[in-house]
């Protein structure tokens, strides 16, 4: 189920529980249904160049179920909550904090690397010896190759690994999900990566 | 919108669909998890593509511009350069052993049949007296700095009986997984014989022959040769390569010492 504060942002446990009753008929697809759609209201973000993706999303799933709870008629939950969200990008833009977390995301970007640190090439090469064996060669093999190779290079593997395209690509986007996590944990402490096998 | 094809998910991912489309494919995938998962992977192999230069003008543009804007974007981009990088060495790892293990095999063989018909005592043919010689290339004259690339005549006796020599100096940082994203650029005039590249980094006193090799960013090899230790303040290296071999396009230069990679520079030339 979702980890959420009802009280953040005025938003009653009562608005939640109608939000989650409106996205599945029982308690387990309604929090699948709500991660996946604060998933996309992040990307969205993302994508839409907003500087705190996160909390943006967060602000508009607390505004749906707000307008849920307000009895507002929503017949179609996806396009209802991208116009949710378009405001709140909107809003975001307006305020005058949007330019400070710009700029202090910019001076918190990496520096370029001194000549001799050679930290990042030797993280990358630890988060990658703390995959597991089958998870590294998959990322290593995946991004292989550029264009139509790339394409029937992919279709081979999913062929012969018995998966669908669809589930390869998930396996792949989680391994690099992972895989950059542990980067940025890495050179973040220096090069120590984190210490956990993962698949 | 159904079926979204990838095109239209990577201009997405670059902010150039336009908006009624972008809207719909929002909206869409909203809705759709798989499809969400689609244009997260269009991101992915966008980086990867960039990592590895082989994006079409717009779409560098593009990316540029969000890389300016977002950095979390260009901390990806820098994982994905990293990530292909790893990929290509150890598929070139596999590759060369494959042709290596026979052809040392082969080696080990001819030599048994040479030392059973006495062939054995004589003196080896590489009599060459320095590293440089010994690869068959230019020794490499170490120049001063130079920021801004623009040819240096060389005026030296021993070119007089060459053809007019244009050397172009440039100094490449190293390039591992941070940087800025964006590729130094050369361009070389007409006329330009050799690009001295001023390499920087340390090689921290490791011993062993100090060499470069440049190939393009997938994977082709233009050049190998020696390379010159350099003892200026944050200078590995030295090396001069020949214009003639770079064509337009992108280079990764890799400077070994004793075999072993120790820096890697990414750099970008030019149409002159």
């Amino acid at each position: 189920m979702p980890q959420r504060d009802p009280s953040r942002g005025g938003l009653t446990s009562t608005a939640l529980a109608g939000l989650l009753a409106r996205l599945g008929p029982d308690e387990e697809r309604a929090g699948a249904a709500y991660e996946d759609l604060r998933r996309a209201l992040v990307a969205f973000f993302e994508w839409r160049g907003a500087f705190t993706p996160e909390e943006c999303a967060d602000e508009s799933l607390d505004r749906l179920a707000r307008r849920l709870e307000d009895g507002e008629e929503v017949r179609d939950v996806p396009r209802f909550a991208r116009g949710v969200a378009r405001l709140v990008l909107l809003e975001h833009w307006r305020r005058p904090d949007a330019r400070r977390a710009e700029l202090s995301e910019r001076m918190a970007s990496p520096a370029p690397a001194a000549p001799d640190d050679e930290a990042p090439h030797l993280c990358l090469e630890r988060c990658l010896r703390a995959l597991a064996d089958d998870g590294r060669r998959l990322i290593l093999d995946y991004y292989q190759e550029t264009g139509r190779a790339r394409i029937e290079r992919r279709q081979a593997m999913a062929r012969a690994m018995g998966l669908s395209e669809a589930a390869l690509r998930n396996r792949a986007q989680r391994l690099r999900d992972r895989l950059e996590a542990c980067l940025a944990d890495c050179l973040g402490s220096g090069g120590v990566p984190p210490d956990t096998k993962t698949r | 919108m159904t079926g979204w094809p990838e095109a239209a998910l990577r201009a997405y991912v670059l902010g150039l669909l336009g908006e009624e489309e972008a809207e719909a494919l929002e909206i869409a995938y909203f809705g759709d998890p798989d499809l969400l998962a689609r244009v997260r992977a269009a991101e992915d192999d966008l980086l990867d593509d960039a990592a590895s230069g082989r994006l079409e003008a717009g779409e560098q543009q593009a990316l540029d511009g969000r890389l300016a804007a977002v950095p979390r974007l260009r901390a990806r981009l820098e994982a994905a350069r990293a990530l292909r990088l790893v990929s290509r060495e150890r598929g070139r790892t596999v590759a060369v052993r494959r042709v290596l293990v026979p052809l040392a095999l082969a080696a080990a063989l001819l030599l048994a049949v040479i030392g059973f018909f006495g062939w054995g005592g004589k003196k080896g043919l590489d009599a060459s007296p320095t590293p440089e010689a010994r690869l068959g290339l230019p020794s490499p004259t170490p120049v001063p700095p130079s920021a801004s690339a623009v040819p240096v005549p060389s005026p030296r006796a021993s070119d007089v009986a060459r053809p007019p020599v244009g050397r172009l100096a440039f100094a490449l940082a190293p390039t591992l997984l941070r940087g800025t994203g964006r590729t130094p650029e050369l361009r070389l005039p007409p006329g330009t014989a050799e690009v001295v590249l001023q390499l920087g980094g340390d090689l921290g006193g490791a011993p062993g022959l100090v060499a470069a090799s440049v190939e393009t960013v997938e994977g082709a090899a233009i050049w190998r040769g020696a390379a010159r230790r350099s003892t200026a303040p944050a200078t590995a290296a030295t090396v001069a390569v020949p214009a003639e071999r770079l064509a337009p396009g992108d280079y990764l230069l890799t400077l070994t010492v004793g075999g072993e990679p120790r820096h890697r520079y990414f750099f970008r030339v030019l149409p002159s």
